[in-house]
């Protein structure tokens, strides 16, 4: 049977790893001709990171989903040990990682390594975390849980969705801010000319 | 006798007062018709909070500074709480204020009032904790360490000189990031 909690975090999860692989991909092209445009396509794709998945996809599992399967598995349960620990550094984390960014648009190259470095181990981490859900805890919650759990599951997770993946009457900001990453980021990370 | 751990102290505390000066007045300026250039110096104002002031000032209070002048007097102890706690939170604080800003510039005007208030109330909030370090730690220290106290900590603080205000100033990647900053502010402008 499939549950709308589980079909949300996959669709939030494969939202997210397409950001992230976005990401990784315009670090690694680097900065051409338009450097502030760069900068700034950079800048929205962590801002996305940071207030999204931090602000709307990790409080639905840490909050509902984790305590239901950590109690009904304990296999599961010390996954959520580490999945929670990734939580709540993980703010903390993508805002370094800004810094390190504000540091190579600011002061220059010498800085650029930094910053190449921890947003490649920044978005391995992510991938693995999210990998580590999809493979413990959702099949675990899939065998564990009951009726009653995973209707309250289901009721909470459709009143608060990511806003890109356009299920829920979306917030236009959002929309324009996803508009801008893609309109700027060089084809075929985004639709942008390759300046 | 003047001390240069406390002239270097002070002296960091003058430059983060011109930062919050300058970020105080582009607030209170609002980003006119050149929101690129505003948002631009906002970002590289709270980068040298971020990098110089965080990173570098505070250590050198909380691990050399404090312990010393807490031992000397309840009140001094009461005043190191408060301001190591201050230390302990006021990267996220920073960081946070930098999300909040880019919330404003991302999606738009919705978010402006959060950021400006908050703005407002982080530059009260660090203004009032260097006001009481010079009202009451400084004062405290000048009354009470013994000459090898002011030696270890002249020492350290001699130790790390990359870390001080004036070497970041000297330092040209800086310098060229504080002209920049001055172009896009205008008076009254970072030093």
């Amino acid at each position: 049977m499939s549950h709308a909690s589980l079909r949300i975090i996959r669709e939030e999860h494969a939202a997210l790893a397409a950001m992230l692989q976005s990401l990784q991909l315009m670090v690694e092209r680097g900065p051409k001709k338009d450097v502030d445009r760069f900068f700034s396509v950079l800048r929205a794709m962590l801002f996305y990171v940071d207030e999204f998945p931090e602000r709307l996809h990790h409080p639905k599992e840490t909050e509902l989903l984790f305590p239901k399967v950590a109690q009904a598995s304990h296999h599961a349960a010390e996954a959520v040990k580490k999945l929670d620990r990734d939580h709540a550094r993980g703010e903390a984390a993508v805002r370094e990682l800004q810094h390190l960014l504000l540091a190579w648009e600011l002061i220059g190259e010498t800085r650029r390594g930094a910053f190449e470095g921890a947003c490649l181990r920044y978005v391995t981490f992510y991938l693995d975390h999210m990998q580590l859900e999809e493979t413990v805890i959702l099949p675990e919650a899939e065998q564990w849980l009951s009726a009653e759990e995973w209707q309250e599951l289901d009721d909470a997770f459709e009143s608060n969705r990511d806003p890109i993946l356009g299920k829920y009457p979306a917030d236009p900001a959002y929309q324009r801010l996803f508009a801008h990453i893609v309109l700027n980021a060089p084809a075929p990370i985004g639709v942008g000319d390759d300046a | 006798m003047p001390h240069e751990s406390l002239r270097i102290i002070r002296e960091e505390h003058a430059s983060l007062t011109i930062m919050l000066q300058s970020l105080s007045a582009l607030v209170e300026r609002g980003p006119g018709d050149t929101a690129s250039d505003y948002f631009t110096a906002l970002r590289a104002i709270f980068f040298c909070i971020d990098e110089f002031h965080e990173a570098q000032h505070h250590p050198k209070e909380s691990e050399w500074l404090f312990p010393k002048v807490a031992a000397a007097s309840q009140e001094a102890a009461d005043a190191v709480r408060l301001l190591d706690q201050d230390h302990a939170t006021s990267e996220a604080s920073a960081r946070h204020l930098q999300h909040l800003l880019l919330a404003w510039e991302m999606i738009g005007s919705t978010r402006r009032a959060t950021f400006e208030s908050a703005c407002l109330a982080f530059i009260a909030h660090l203004s009032e904790h260097m006001a009481l370090e010079e009202r009451l730690i400084l004062p405290q220290a000048e009354r009470s360490l013994s000459a090898e106290n002011w030696q270890q900590l002249d020492d350290a603080f001699a130790r790390c000189v990359d870390a001080s205000v004036s070497t970041y100033l000297a330092d040209p990647d800086y310098a060229s990031l504080l002209a920049r900053i001055r172009r896009l502010v205008g008076p009254p402008s970072v030093q």
